[in-house]
Protein backbone atom coordinates (compact mmCIF):
# COMPACT_ATOMS: atom_id res chain seq x y z
CA UNK A 1 0.00 0.00 0.00
CA UNK A 2 1.39 3.39 -1.21
CA UNK A 3 2.47 5.63 1.74
CA UNK A 4 3.10 9.33 1.83
CA UNK A 5 7.03 8.73 1.84
CA UNK A 6 6.53 6.54 -1.56
CA UNK A 7 4.53 9.23 -3.07
CA UNK A 8 6.71 11.52 -1.96
CA UNK A 9 10.28 9.52 -3.65
CA UNK A 10 7.60 9.47 -6.82
CA UNK A 11 7.04 12.51 -6.67
CA UNK A 12 10.79 13.63 -6.55
CA UNK A 13 11.89 11.25 -9.07
CA UNK A 14 9.32 12.63 -11.48
CA UNK A 15 9.95 16.05 -10.48
CA UNK A 16 14.11 15.23 -11.06
CA UNK A 17 13.09 15.81 -14.97
CA UNK A 18 11.60 18.98 -15.04
CA UNK A 19 14.94 20.02 -13.21
CA UNK A 20 17.32 18.50 -15.99
CA UNK A 21 14.95 20.46 -18.43
CA UNK A 22 15.88 23.31 -16.22
CA UNK A 23 19.81 23.24 -15.73
CA UNK A 24 20.23 22.32 -19.79
CA UNK A 25 18.01 25.15 -21.21
CA UNK A 26 18.81 28.09 -19.13
CA UNK A 27 20.91 29.41 -21.75
CA UNK A 28 18.49 28.76 -24.27
CA UNK A 29 16.52 31.60 -23.80
CA UNK A 30 17.09 33.41 -27.24
CA UNK A 31 15.65 30.12 -28.34
CA UNK A 32 12.53 30.64 -26.16
CA UNK A 33 12.00 34.09 -26.95
CA UNK A 34 12.07 33.73 -31.27
CA UNK A 35 9.57 30.54 -30.83
CA UNK A 36 7.08 33.21 -28.99
CA UNK A 37 7.07 35.17 -31.69
CA UNK A 38 5.70 33.03 -34.25
CA UNK A 39 2.62 32.94 -32.31
CA UNK A 40 2.78 36.43 -31.88
CA UNK A 41 3.38 37.58 -35.44
CA UNK A 42 0.62 35.41 -36.91
CA UNK A 43 -1.91 37.26 -34.44
CA UNK A 44 -0.43 40.24 -35.57
CA UNK A 45 -0.60 39.94 -39.55
CA UNK A 46 -3.82 37.75 -39.74
CA UNK A 47 -5.59 39.46 -36.98
CA UNK A 48 -4.91 42.84 -36.79
CA UNK A 49 -3.98 42.97 -40.18
CA UNK A 50 -6.71 41.50 -41.86
CA UNK A 51 -8.56 42.66 -38.75
CA UNK A 52 -8.97 46.29 -40.96
CA UNK A 53 -10.39 44.58 -44.40
CA UNK A 54 -12.60 42.01 -42.19
CA UNK A 55 -14.01 44.02 -39.67
CA UNK A 56 -16.11 42.17 -37.53
CA UNK A 57 -17.35 38.31 -37.82
CA UNK A 58 -20.25 36.04 -36.33
CA UNK A 59 -19.07 33.00 -34.43
CA UNK A 60 -21.98 30.72 -32.83
CA UNK A 61 -24.27 34.11 -32.93
CA UNK A 62 -21.85 36.14 -31.41
CA UNK A 63 -20.45 39.37 -33.49
CA UNK A 64 -16.87 40.28 -32.51
CA UNK A 65 -14.24 41.90 -34.16
CA UNK A 66 -11.42 40.00 -36.25
CA UNK A 67 -8.57 39.79 -33.82
CA UNK A 68 -10.79 39.04 -30.63
CA UNK A 69 -11.73 35.86 -32.88
CA UNK A 70 -8.29 34.96 -34.23
CA UNK A 71 -6.69 35.86 -30.57
CA UNK A 72 -7.79 32.71 -28.18
CA UNK A 73 -6.80 30.19 -31.37
CA UNK A 74 -3.15 31.92 -31.30
CA UNK A 75 -2.90 31.09 -27.61
CA UNK A 76 -4.11 27.24 -28.32
CA UNK A 77 -1.98 26.85 -31.00
CA UNK A 78 1.33 28.31 -28.68
CA UNK A 79 0.11 26.56 -25.53
CA UNK A 80 0.26 23.25 -27.88
CA UNK A 81 3.76 24.36 -29.74
CA UNK A 82 5.25 25.00 -26.29
CA UNK A 83 5.13 20.91 -25.82
CA UNK A 84 5.47 19.34 -28.67
CA UNK A 85 8.82 20.65 -29.55
CA UNK A 86 10.03 18.53 -26.25
CA UNK A 87 7.86 15.85 -26.81
CA UNK A 88 8.61 15.02 -30.06
CA UNK A 89 12.45 15.54 -31.20
CA UNK A 90 14.12 16.15 -28.33
CA UNK A 91 11.85 13.16 -26.74
CA UNK A 92 12.72 11.29 -29.75
CA UNK A 93 16.45 12.22 -29.34
CA UNK A 94 16.82 11.19 -25.81
CA UNK A 95 15.32 7.54 -26.92
CA UNK A 96 17.17 6.90 -29.33
CA UNK A 97 20.45 8.31 -28.07
CA UNK A 98 19.71 5.69 -24.93
CA UNK A 99 19.52 8.32 -22.42
CA UNK A 100 16.63 6.53 -20.53
CA UNK A 101 18.13 2.93 -20.25
CA UNK A 102 20.56 4.82 -17.83
CA UNK A 103 17.79 6.50 -16.16
CA UNK A 104 16.17 3.04 -15.08
CA UNK A 105 18.80 1.30 -13.87
CA UNK A 106 18.01 3.60 -10.87
CA UNK A 107 14.68 3.09 -8.75
CA UNK A 108 13.15 5.37 -11.64
CA UNK A 109 9.66 3.39 -12.97
CA UNK A 110 8.19 4.14 -16.76
CA UNK A 111 5.54 5.52 -15.24
CA UNK A 112 7.27 7.86 -13.49
CA UNK A 113 9.78 8.88 -16.23
CA UNK A 114 6.66 9.49 -18.75
CA UNK A 115 4.91 11.50 -15.81
CA UNK A 116 8.52 13.61 -15.30
CA UNK A 117 8.67 14.16 -19.09
CA UNK A 118 4.88 15.31 -19.40
CA UNK A 119 5.71 17.64 -16.25
CA UNK A 120 8.56 19.18 -18.00
CA UNK A 121 6.79 19.53 -21.32
CA UNK A 122 3.87 21.49 -18.92
CA UNK A 123 5.86 23.84 -17.95
CA UNK A 124 7.62 24.75 -21.55
CA UNK A 125 3.88 24.99 -22.36
CA UNK A 126 2.61 27.45 -19.50
CA UNK A 127 5.43 29.40 -20.29
CA UNK A 128 4.66 30.06 -23.61
CA UNK A 129 0.73 30.16 -22.60
CA UNK A 130 1.37 33.10 -20.22
CA UNK A 131 3.65 34.90 -22.24
CA UNK A 132 1.17 34.74 -25.21
CA UNK A 133 -1.49 36.00 -23.19
CA UNK A 134 0.54 39.20 -21.78
CA UNK A 135 1.42 39.99 -25.41
CA UNK A 136 -2.20 39.44 -26.34
CA UNK A 137 -3.05 41.76 -22.85
CA UNK A 138 -0.14 44.39 -24.03
CA UNK A 139 -2.12 44.18 -27.43
CA UNK A 140 -5.66 45.08 -25.82
CA UNK A 141 -6.69 41.65 -26.61
CA UNK A 142 -7.82 41.07 -23.17
CA UNK A 143 -10.96 42.09 -22.77
CA UNK A 144 -11.72 41.53 -19.27
CA UNK A 145 -9.63 39.35 -15.67
CA UNK A 146 -11.89 36.56 -17.26
CA UNK A 147 -9.07 36.04 -19.57
CA UNK A 148 -7.03 34.73 -16.52
CA UNK A 149 -9.23 31.58 -17.07
CA UNK A 150 -7.74 30.91 -20.25
CA UNK A 151 -4.88 29.73 -18.43
CA UNK A 152 -5.59 26.56 -17.33
CA UNK A 153 -7.71 26.22 -20.34
CA UNK A 154 -4.26 26.35 -22.26
CA UNK A 155 -2.32 23.97 -19.78
CA UNK A 156 -5.31 21.46 -20.43
CA UNK A 157 -4.43 21.63 -24.20
CA UNK A 158 -0.70 21.37 -23.11
CA UNK A 159 -0.76 18.24 -21.51
CA UNK A 160 -3.51 16.38 -23.62
CA UNK A 161 -0.78 17.28 -27.11
CA UNK A 162 1.95 16.34 -24.50
CA UNK A 163 0.69 13.02 -23.99
CA UNK A 164 -0.71 12.01 -27.47
CA UNK A 165 2.75 13.45 -29.14
CA UNK A 166 4.66 11.91 -26.97
CA UNK A 167 2.91 8.25 -27.60
CA UNK A 168 3.15 9.26 -31.15
CA UNK A 169 6.84 9.64 -31.12
CA UNK A 170 7.30 6.40 -29.50
CA UNK A 171 6.20 4.82 -32.92
CA UNK A 172 8.87 7.04 -35.16
CA UNK A 173 11.28 5.01 -36.80
CA UNK A 174 13.53 7.51 -38.01
CA UNK A 175 14.52 11.79 -38.37
CA UNK A 176 12.46 11.84 -41.11
CA UNK A 177 8.93 10.89 -39.89
CA UNK A 178 8.90 14.31 -38.15
CA UNK A 179 8.60 15.60 -41.23
CA UNK A 180 4.80 14.64 -40.97
CA UNK A 181 4.88 16.62 -37.53
CA UNK A 182 5.21 20.16 -39.10
CA UNK A 183 2.96 19.18 -42.16
CA UNK A 184 0.37 18.11 -39.50
CA UNK A 185 0.97 21.09 -37.13
CA UNK A 186 0.70 24.06 -39.89
CA UNK A 187 -2.46 22.23 -41.77
CA UNK A 188 -4.18 21.49 -37.88
CA UNK A 189 -3.25 25.43 -36.82
CA UNK A 190 -4.44 27.09 -40.05
CA UNK A 191 -8.12 24.76 -40.33
CA UNK A 192 -9.25 24.11 -36.74
CA UNK A 193 -11.53 27.23 -36.59
CA UNK A 194 -8.76 29.53 -36.70
CA UNK A 195 -8.65 31.63 -38.79
CA UNK A 196 -11.79 31.88 -40.33
CA UNK A 197 -15.25 30.94 -38.41
CA UNK A 198 -16.10 26.82 -38.30
CA UNK A 199 -19.93 28.05 -40.38
CA UNK A 200 -17.54 29.02 -43.44
CA UNK A 201 -17.11 25.14 -43.97
CA UNK A 202 -19.57 22.62 -45.59
CA UNK A 203 -21.76 21.02 -43.31
CA UNK A 204 -19.47 17.68 -43.76
CA UNK A 205 -16.48 19.78 -43.24
CA UNK A 206 -17.73 21.02 -40.06
CA UNK A 207 -18.27 17.76 -38.87
CA UNK A 208 -14.63 16.19 -39.40
CA UNK A 209 -13.15 19.65 -37.95
CA UNK A 210 -15.16 19.43 -35.21
CA UNK A 211 -13.77 15.83 -34.06
CA UNK A 212 -10.29 17.67 -34.15
CA UNK A 213 -8.45 18.33 -30.70
CA UNK A 214 -6.83 21.66 -31.89
CA UNK A 215 -10.62 22.71 -32.63
CA UNK A 216 -11.86 21.37 -29.42
CA UNK A 217 -8.97 23.33 -27.26
CA UNK A 218 -9.52 27.01 -29.37
CA UNK A 219 -13.35 26.35 -28.76
CA UNK A 220 -12.16 25.61 -24.82
CA UNK A 221 -10.41 28.92 -24.89
CA UNK A 222 -12.67 31.03 -26.85
CA UNK A 223 -15.11 30.25 -24.01
CA UNK A 224 -13.09 30.60 -21.33
CA UNK A 225 -11.50 33.80 -22.24
CA UNK A 226 -14.97 35.27 -21.75
CA UNK A 227 -15.90 33.88 -19.32
CA UNK A 228 -18.86 32.00 -20.87
CA UNK A 229 -19.25 28.46 -19.25
CA UNK A 230 -22.09 26.49 -20.98
CA UNK A 231 -22.35 22.29 -21.61
CA UNK A 232 -20.16 22.42 -24.71
CA UNK A 233 -17.47 23.79 -22.30
CA UNK A 234 -17.14 20.85 -20.09
CA UNK A 235 -17.37 18.56 -23.74
CA UNK A 236 -14.29 20.24 -24.65
CA UNK A 237 -12.75 19.60 -21.01
CA UNK A 238 -14.01 16.09 -21.20
CA UNK A 239 -12.63 15.55 -25.07
CA UNK A 240 -9.13 17.35 -23.96
CA UNK A 241 -9.11 15.57 -20.68
CA UNK A 242 -9.64 11.71 -22.35
CA UNK A 243 -7.06 12.53 -24.89
CA UNK A 244 -4.78 13.56 -22.10
CA UNK A 245 -5.51 9.80 -20.45
CA UNK A 246 -5.37 7.79 -23.00
CA UNK A 247 -2.13 9.70 -24.91
CA UNK A 248 -0.42 8.86 -21.30
CA UNK A 249 -1.52 5.30 -20.76
CA UNK A 250 -0.06 4.40 -24.61
CA UNK A 251 2.86 6.34 -24.22
CA UNK A 252 3.52 4.06 -20.87
CA UNK A 253 2.65 1.05 -22.30
CA UNK A 254 4.71 1.86 -25.39
CA UNK A 255 8.10 3.11 -23.41
CA UNK A 256 7.29 -0.62 -21.12
CA UNK A 257 7.90 -1.87 -24.28
CA UNK A 258 11.03 -0.40 -25.89
CA UNK A 259 12.42 0.32 -22.68
CA UNK A 260 12.15 -2.99 -20.59
CA UNK A 261 15.10 -4.93 -21.25
CA UNK B 1 33.14 32.04 -66.76
CA UNK B 2 29.54 31.02 -67.55
CA UNK B 3 30.85 26.95 -68.24
CA UNK B 4 31.95 26.43 -64.39
CA UNK B 5 28.63 28.34 -63.61
CA UNK B 6 26.43 25.77 -65.17
CA UNK B 7 28.10 23.11 -63.97
CA UNK B 8 27.77 23.87 -60.36
CA UNK B 9 24.63 24.38 -61.19
CA UNK B 10 24.36 20.93 -62.47
CA UNK B 11 25.65 19.85 -59.68
CA UNK B 12 23.06 20.88 -57.55
CA UNK B 13 20.08 20.00 -60.08
CA UNK B 14 21.54 16.70 -60.09
CA UNK B 15 20.78 16.68 -56.49
CA UNK B 16 18.05 17.94 -56.17
CA UNK B 17 16.70 15.19 -58.41
CA UNK B 18 16.70 12.98 -55.55
CA UNK B 19 16.00 15.06 -52.74
CA UNK B 20 12.96 17.03 -53.92
CA UNK B 21 10.42 15.23 -52.31
CA UNK B 22 11.55 16.29 -48.73
CA UNK B 23 10.48 19.80 -49.94
CA UNK B 24 7.43 18.68 -51.81
CA UNK B 25 5.47 20.56 -48.53
CA UNK B 26 7.03 23.73 -48.23
CA UNK B 27 7.56 25.00 -51.51
CA UNK B 28 4.47 23.38 -52.84
CA UNK B 29 1.80 22.53 -50.50
CA UNK B 30 2.25 25.44 -47.67
CA UNK B 31 1.95 28.46 -50.80
CA UNK B 32 -1.60 26.37 -51.53
CA UNK B 33 -2.31 26.24 -47.96
CA UNK B 34 -1.92 29.84 -47.62
CA UNK B 35 -4.12 30.30 -51.01
CA UNK B 36 -6.98 28.40 -49.40
CA UNK B 37 -7.15 29.13 -46.15
CA UNK B 38 -5.98 32.73 -45.65
CA UNK B 39 -6.97 33.54 -49.07
CA UNK B 40 -10.66 31.79 -49.76
CA UNK B 41 -11.34 31.33 -46.51
CA UNK B 42 -10.99 34.02 -44.23
CA UNK B 43 -11.18 35.76 -47.62
CA UNK B 44 -14.76 35.22 -47.92
CA UNK B 45 -15.11 37.63 -44.81
CA UNK B 46 -13.29 40.78 -46.11
CA UNK B 47 -16.08 42.54 -48.16
CA UNK B 48 -14.80 45.46 -49.87
CA UNK B 49 -12.10 44.70 -53.08
CA UNK B 50 -8.13 45.46 -51.56
CA UNK B 51 -6.60 47.68 -53.89
CA UNK B 52 -9.22 47.29 -56.49
CA UNK B 53 -8.53 42.94 -56.47
CA UNK B 54 -11.01 40.70 -55.12
CA UNK B 55 -9.11 39.41 -51.94
CA UNK B 56 -7.79 36.12 -53.04
CA UNK B 57 -7.23 37.99 -56.12
CA UNK B 58 -5.06 40.70 -54.02
CA UNK B 59 -3.36 37.61 -52.01
CA UNK B 60 -2.33 35.34 -54.82
CA UNK B 61 0.47 37.22 -56.60
CA UNK B 62 1.80 38.24 -52.81
CA UNK B 63 2.14 34.43 -51.89
CA UNK B 64 3.52 33.93 -55.65
CA UNK B 65 6.76 36.48 -54.70
CA UNK B 66 6.72 34.56 -50.72
CA UNK B 67 7.24 31.20 -52.61
CA UNK B 68 9.81 32.50 -54.24
CA UNK B 69 11.20 34.40 -51.25
CA UNK B 70 11.10 31.45 -49.06
CA UNK B 71 12.54 28.89 -51.31
CA UNK B 72 15.66 31.20 -51.17
CA UNK B 73 15.79 31.40 -47.61
CA UNK B 74 15.83 27.92 -46.65
CA UNK B 75 18.11 27.41 -49.67
CA UNK B 76 20.42 30.28 -48.39
CA UNK B 77 20.00 28.53 -44.62
CA UNK B 78 20.92 25.10 -43.78
CA UNK B 79 22.00 23.55 -47.30
CA UNK B 80 24.64 26.51 -47.38
CA UNK B 81 25.85 26.03 -44.11
CA UNK B 82 26.23 22.19 -44.62
CA UNK B 83 28.35 23.11 -47.58
CA UNK B 84 30.68 25.23 -45.87
CA UNK B 85 30.95 24.47 -42.36
CA UNK B 86 29.84 20.73 -42.19
CA UNK B 87 30.55 18.51 -45.04
CA UNK B 88 33.47 20.90 -46.71
CA UNK B 89 31.82 20.70 -49.97
CA UNK B 90 32.06 24.45 -50.91
CA UNK B 91 35.86 23.84 -50.08
CA UNK B 92 36.59 21.21 -52.36
CA UNK B 93 34.30 22.80 -55.18
CA UNK B 94 37.08 25.22 -55.10
CA UNK B 95 40.12 22.58 -55.51
CA UNK B 96 38.47 21.82 -58.67
CA UNK B 97 39.14 24.74 -61.70
CA UNK B 98 36.30 26.53 -60.34
CA UNK B 99 36.40 30.15 -59.09
CA UNK B 100 34.52 31.09 -56.21
CA UNK B 101 32.57 33.22 -58.00
CA UNK B 102 31.34 30.51 -60.20
CA UNK B 103 30.64 28.26 -57.61
CA UNK B 104 28.19 31.21 -55.86
CA UNK B 105 26.93 32.02 -59.22
CA UNK B 106 25.95 28.04 -59.79
CA UNK B 107 24.43 28.16 -56.20
CA UNK B 108 22.05 31.04 -57.20
CA UNK B 109 20.95 29.64 -60.54
CA UNK B 110 20.04 26.68 -59.06
CA UNK B 111 18.09 28.47 -56.26
CA UNK B 112 15.96 30.64 -59.31
CA UNK B 113 15.16 27.09 -60.96
CA UNK B 114 14.04 25.68 -57.96
CA UNK B 115 12.20 29.06 -56.94
CA UNK B 116 10.86 29.05 -60.98
CA UNK B 117 9.86 25.54 -60.86
CA UNK B 118 7.50 26.18 -57.39
CA UNK B 119 6.27 29.65 -58.93
CA UNK B 120 4.55 27.90 -61.49
CA UNK B 121 3.52 25.30 -59.83
CA UNK B 122 1.74 27.90 -57.89
CA UNK B 123 0.39 29.68 -60.82
CA UNK B 124 -0.65 26.59 -62.81
CA UNK B 125 -2.86 25.73 -59.77
CA UNK B 126 -4.08 29.23 -59.21
CA UNK B 127 -5.25 29.66 -62.97
CA UNK B 128 -6.96 25.89 -62.56
CA UNK B 129 -8.70 27.06 -59.29
CA UNK B 130 -10.19 30.61 -61.40
CA UNK B 131 -7.70 32.74 -58.98
CA UNK B 132 -5.98 34.27 -61.89
CA UNK B 133 -7.64 34.78 -64.72
CA UNK B 134 -5.69 34.14 -67.30
CA UNK B 135 -2.35 31.70 -68.24
CA UNK B 136 -0.75 34.75 -68.47
CA UNK B 137 0.06 34.69 -64.79
CA UNK B 138 3.08 32.80 -65.71
CA UNK B 139 4.68 35.02 -66.93
CA UNK B 140 5.11 35.98 -63.47
CA UNK B 141 7.40 33.19 -62.87
CA UNK B 142 10.85 35.14 -64.28
CA UNK B 143 10.00 37.90 -61.72
CA UNK B 144 9.87 35.02 -58.94
CA UNK B 145 13.24 34.26 -60.18
CA UNK B 146 14.69 37.47 -59.50
CA UNK B 147 12.78 37.99 -55.66
CA UNK B 148 14.29 34.51 -55.34
CA UNK B 149 18.11 36.02 -56.36
CA UNK B 150 17.55 39.15 -54.61
CA UNK B 151 16.80 37.36 -51.45
CA UNK B 152 19.31 34.49 -51.55
CA UNK B 153 22.65 36.98 -52.35
CA UNK B 154 22.23 38.93 -48.94
CA UNK B 155 21.19 35.98 -46.78
CA UNK B 156 24.31 34.33 -48.48
CA UNK B 157 26.58 36.67 -46.84
CA UNK B 158 24.67 36.24 -43.77
CA UNK B 159 25.15 32.37 -43.77
CA UNK B 160 28.73 32.60 -44.91
CA UNK B 161 29.87 34.64 -41.50
CA UNK B 162 27.66 32.11 -39.09
CA UNK B 163 29.94 29.78 -37.26
CA UNK B 164 26.94 27.64 -35.27
CA UNK B 165 24.13 27.02 -36.68
CA UNK B 166 21.84 27.73 -33.67
CA UNK B 167 21.46 31.28 -35.73
CA UNK B 168 19.80 29.77 -38.57
CA UNK B 169 16.44 29.39 -36.54
CA UNK B 170 16.57 32.71 -34.84
CA UNK B 171 16.85 34.23 -38.60
CA UNK B 172 13.94 32.35 -40.02
CA UNK B 173 11.87 33.27 -37.27
CA UNK B 174 13.07 36.55 -36.69
CA UNK B 175 13.27 37.78 -41.10
CA UNK B 176 12.35 35.46 -42.63
CA UNK B 177 8.77 35.31 -41.10
CA UNK B 178 8.28 38.88 -40.30
CA UNK B 179 8.61 39.99 -43.47
CA UNK B 180 6.40 37.02 -45.50
CA UNK B 181 3.69 38.20 -42.98
CA UNK B 182 4.29 42.07 -43.13
CA UNK B 183 5.39 42.93 -46.56
CA UNK B 184 1.54 43.69 -48.41
CA UNK B 185 1.39 39.63 -49.15
CA UNK B 186 -1.82 39.40 -46.67
CA UNK B 187 -2.64 43.69 -46.15
CA UNK B 188 -1.79 46.30 -47.78
CA UNK B 189 1.29 48.02 -46.03
CA UNK B 190 -0.45 51.19 -45.15
CA UNK B 191 -2.01 49.63 -42.64
CA UNK B 192 1.45 48.61 -40.46
CA UNK B 193 2.38 51.47 -38.34
CA UNK B 194 3.96 54.47 -40.01
CA UNK B 195 7.33 53.53 -38.10
CA UNK B 196 7.51 50.49 -40.00
CA UNK B 197 6.41 51.24 -42.93
CA UNK B 198 10.01 52.21 -44.47
CA UNK B 199 11.59 49.36 -43.30
CA UNK B 200 9.39 47.29 -45.09
CA UNK B 201 9.55 49.30 -48.14
CA UNK B 202 13.60 48.17 -47.89
CA UNK B 203 13.15 44.75 -48.29
CA UNK B 204 13.46 42.46 -51.62
CA UNK B 205 9.65 40.56 -50.84
CA UNK B 206 8.33 43.77 -50.79
CA UNK B 207 9.53 45.32 -54.32
CA UNK B 208 8.50 41.61 -55.56
CA UNK B 209 5.14 41.47 -54.13
CA UNK B 210 4.40 44.98 -55.35
CA UNK B 211 5.62 44.06 -59.03
CA UNK B 212 4.03 40.60 -59.07
CA UNK B 213 0.54 42.53 -58.56
CA UNK B 214 0.87 45.16 -60.56
CA UNK B 215 1.86 42.75 -63.75
CA UNK B 216 -0.71 40.26 -62.54
CA UNK B 217 -3.45 43.35 -62.24
CA UNK B 218 -2.02 43.93 -65.99
CA UNK B 219 -2.53 40.41 -67.41
CA UNK B 220 -5.71 39.95 -66.16
CA UNK B 221 -7.78 43.44 -66.14
CA UNK B 222 -5.80 44.92 -68.07
CA UNK B 223 -4.58 48.26 -66.19
CA UNK B 224 -1.57 48.52 -67.76
CA UNK B 225 1.44 48.88 -66.16
CA UNK B 226 4.06 52.10 -66.33
CA UNK B 227 7.25 51.55 -67.43
CA UNK B 228 8.71 53.38 -64.76
CA UNK B 229 6.99 50.95 -62.22
CA UNK B 230 8.61 48.05 -63.54
CA UNK B 231 12.03 49.77 -63.74
CA UNK B 232 12.03 51.06 -59.94
CA UNK B 233 11.17 47.73 -58.84
CA UNK B 234 13.42 45.39 -60.57
CA UNK B 235 16.05 48.07 -60.41
CA UNK B 236 15.92 47.75 -56.21
CA UNK B 237 15.79 43.70 -56.35
CA UNK B 238 18.74 43.81 -59.09
CA UNK B 239 20.46 46.01 -56.88
CA UNK B 240 20.10 43.77 -53.62
CA UNK B 241 20.97 40.26 -55.66
CA UNK B 242 24.60 42.72 -57.02
CA UNK B 243 24.98 44.00 -53.50
CA UNK B 244 24.35 40.92 -51.87
CA UNK B 245 26.74 38.68 -54.54
CA UNK B 246 29.43 41.23 -53.48
CA UNK B 247 29.23 40.62 -50.35
CA UNK B 248 28.74 37.19 -50.03
CA UNK B 249 32.17 37.06 -51.82
CA UNK B 250 34.11 39.36 -49.78
CA UNK B 251 33.00 37.45 -46.70
CA UNK B 252 34.07 34.06 -48.52
CA UNK B 253 37.29 35.19 -49.47
CA UNK B 254 38.04 36.31 -45.99
CA UNK B 255 36.34 33.30 -43.97
CA UNK B 256 36.72 30.16 -46.35
CA UNK B 257 40.28 30.75 -47.37
CA UNK B 258 41.63 29.68 -43.73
Amino acid sequence: MPTFATAGAKLHRSGTFVLRGLLLNRRAWPNFLSTLLEPVILLLALGMGMGRLIGEVTVHGQIMSYEQFVAPAMLATAAVSGVVNETTYSFYAKLTQRLYEGYLATPLTIGELAAGETAWALLCGGVYSSAFLVSMAALGLAPSWWVLLALPGAALISLAFAAVSMAATTFMRRWEDFEQVSIWMLVMTMCSGTVFPLETYPGWGQAIVRLTPLYQGVELLRDLSVGRLTSGTAGHVCYLLAMSVAGFVLARRRLNRLLAN
Amino acid sequence: MLNGTLRVARFHLTLYRRTWRATTFTSFLMPLLYLGVVGIGAGSYVENDVEGFSYVQFLAPGLLAVVAFQTAAEEAGFPLYAAIRLTDRYQRMLTAPLSLGQVLAGHLFFITIRAAVSAAVFCAVAALLGVFDSWLCLLLVPVAMVVALAAAAPLFAFTARLTSSANLMTVSRLVVLPLSMFSGVFFPVEDLPAAVQPLIRISPLWHGVELCRGLSGAFTAGSGTAPSFLAGHLGVLLLWAAVGFALTLLVFRRHLSD
